[in-house]
């Protein structure tokens, strides 16, 4: 299993957001978190990021703790947050060099992926400029490209879509089911069923912390973006 | 090692893209700092230079005495002598007292605020004035019997002033290392926790396979030497504005290595506020305190320069350094390792407790 949670839950101060949530997801699997705000869905998405340290249960990402081992669970997890920043005074490009290298790339390994990634994701008219000036839709593509730079086994997204345009969201929508049949498992939380079985082949819906039910969403899989095979 | 320098690398290059702070950075100090020692010092001036301004209250021998304040002291002519004193309309007030009318003046009483710089300058020239009146009945007396002026001084004092020392701007430069040290460490440090916390940068950086170490002595490295430049922006202007000038180059490399170790434990103690605030702001708040600590600490050293502790006192020994070579001295070498190793050790210490914070949420 890529992403196993066994009854986890997690507390902030008086107030518990996660209350024994059980999920599994395999590799080439993409799960839907659905559910209103408040659900738990973003909590579920950090304590699998290794973010957000479980109160209780157990969380494990391809068999590594995310309490106990947490840089080995950063190193095969891949994570778009809802509200990510990004350093506007650096372009694009500079971004995902620096990112690169901390996922242990060497400079010009970390150079080749980030220009195969800006490829990919269609970035090159503005992967130059500095990312203040990015639209919404262009740093949740840097973001996407960041998440898969180090080329990791999960994929995490929360909300990707939110607030980015109808081609925006095709190609983010499209990229994530290329991940998945990819073999690669992504985790994908967002408010819209719609979306999520649009995008996913299963789907879970949470609510008040806990798993209410589960359904499988039968969804094309497609192995490129816009006709590239994802790098 | 190679990730906290890649961290180090890209907060550099994206505090030297920053226009605004290296505007402010550079401009701020640069300006202000000699512009207020100017302006400070001349006003200074003008008041020792000027006759003290005091109220006398009205008597003939008031009037005689007043004949002998040429230069020394100006009478303010004011309704309630008290209230004008009160109100620093004026700094003494004058009372003169006669054994009788037309008789030698017997007591001249001096009201002034005790601790008011300017009451102290006017008590003296008002003693000076005294003096004066004094001096030929003195001279009478002493003739009547016998006697001059000289059996009244055996010993002569004279002055022979010569040029240098530092002057009131000079003697700033010790704080002006420790208190710009601070500002840019601790504005830097806010901007790279708290204030990524907000932007939503910080839970992106924290995702990434970077140990706890390297992220938080490459953000140090970001803080440090943006304290110590800014620093040594201050005090190369604070020295330009002060009567002494340039120190030299070893004593100048003292006043770096006082940046140095300010900035040092600057840094770290701000990170690790900057690791526990929710926004930059926050961050702010509770750095504020710790800059007012740094700047009473380094106030009050100069009354502890000559207690041998001191120089183990982090902060409070950078200051000690900088106060020695602003004066063109240079400090023991003792002196230097303390101030080097304490600052590494109490920063060392900061360090570990930022790396225990990065993950707390």
């Amino acid at each position: 299993m890529s992403v196993e949670l066994e009854g986890v839950r997690k507390r902030y101060g008086p107030l518990e957001v996660l209350r024994g949530v059980t999920l599994r997801a395999a590799p080439g699997e993409a799960v839907g978190l659905v559910g209103p705000n408040g659900a738990g869905k973003t909590t579920t998405l950090r304590v699998l990021a290794a973010l957000a340290r479980p109160t209780g249960g157990v969380a494990r990402v391809c068999g590594w703790d995310v309490a106990r081992h947490p840089d080995q669970v950063r190193r095969r997890v891949g994570f778009v947050a809802e509200q990510s920043g990004v350093y506007g005074r650096l372009s694009g490009l500079e971004i995902l060099e620096y990112f690169g290298v901390l996922y242990g790339l060497a400079r010009s390994e970390a150079r080749r992926r980030a220009e195969q990634l800006v490829s990919w994701l269609g970035m090159e008219k503005f992967c130059g400029r500095p990312a203040s000036t990015y639209s919404r839709g262009m740093r949740q593509r840097l973001h996407v490209a960041r998440a898969l730079l180090h080329d990791p086994e999960v994929l995490l997204l929360d909300e990707p879509t939110t607030g980015l345009d109808a081609s925006t969201c095709r190609l983010v929508r499209e990229a994530v089911r290329s991940l998945a049949r990819q073999g690669r498992c992504v985790v994908l939380a967002t408010h819209s069923a719609e979306e999520a079985s649009h995008v996913c082949s299963r789907v879970v819906h949470l609510a008040e912390g806990t798993v209410q039910h589960e359904e499988a969403a039968h969804y094309p899989l497609r192995a490129t973006v816009e006709g590239h095979p994802v790098p | 090692m190679r990730r906290a320098w890649a961290v180090a690398a890209k907060e550099l290059l994206d505090l030297s893209r920053d226009r605004r702070a290296l505007l402010l950075g550079l401009l701020v100090p640069a300006l202000s700092v000699p512009l207020l020692s100017l302006l400070v010092e001349a006003d200074t001036s003008r008041r020792l230079s000027s006759p003290a301004r005091v109220a006398v209250v009205r008597s003939a021998g008031a009037e005689e005495l007043l004949r002998f304040a040429q230069g020394l002291v100006e009478a303010v002519p004011v309704a309630d002598a008290q209230e004008a004193l009160r109100t620093g309309q004026v700094s003494a007030v004058v009372e003169v007292r006669q054994a009788d009318k037309g008789g030698a003046l017997q007591e001249v009483v001096v009201r002034y605020r005790a601790r008011d710089p300017e009451g102290l300058v006017a008590r003296e020239r008002v003693a000076q004035v005294v003096a004066r009146y004094s001096l030929p009945l003195v001279d009478r007396a002493l003739r009547a019997h016998g006697l001059d002026r000289e059996a009244l001084t055996p010993v002569r004092l004279r002055d022979e002033p010569v040029p240098g020392g530092a002057g009131w701007a000079g003697s700033l430069v010790p704080l002006v290392v420790v208190v710009w040290s601070f500002a840019g460490a601790s504005l830097v440090a806010a901007d790279l926790t708290a204030g990524e916390k907000e932007r939503g940068a910080w839970d992106i950086l924290r995702c990434a396979p970077v140990s706890r170490w390297s992220l938080v002595a490459g953000k140090f490295v970001a803080c440090w030497w943006a304290g110590t430049a800014l620093a040594a922006v201050a005090t190369a202007a604070q020295l330009a504005a002060s009567a002494a000038g340039f120190p030299g180059i070893p004593q100048a490399v003292v006043l770096l290595l006082a940046a140095a170790c300010a900035s040092a434990l600057a840094g770290g103690a701000s990170l690790a506020v900057g690791m526990v605030s929710r926004s930059a702001r926050e961050a702010h708040q509770w750095t504020f305190p710790l800059y007012l600590l740094a700047m009473a600490g380094a106030t009050g050293s100069g009354s502890l320069a000559g207690w041998p502790p001191a120089a183990a006192v982090p902060v409070l020994n950078a200051f000690l350094l900088a106060q020695r070579a602003a004066a063109g001295g240079l400090p023991e070498a003792s002196q230097l390792a303390w101030a080097v190793a304490t600052s590494a050790a109490a920063c060392a210490l900061l360090l570990a407790t930022c790396t225990r914070l990065v993950d707390r949420e």
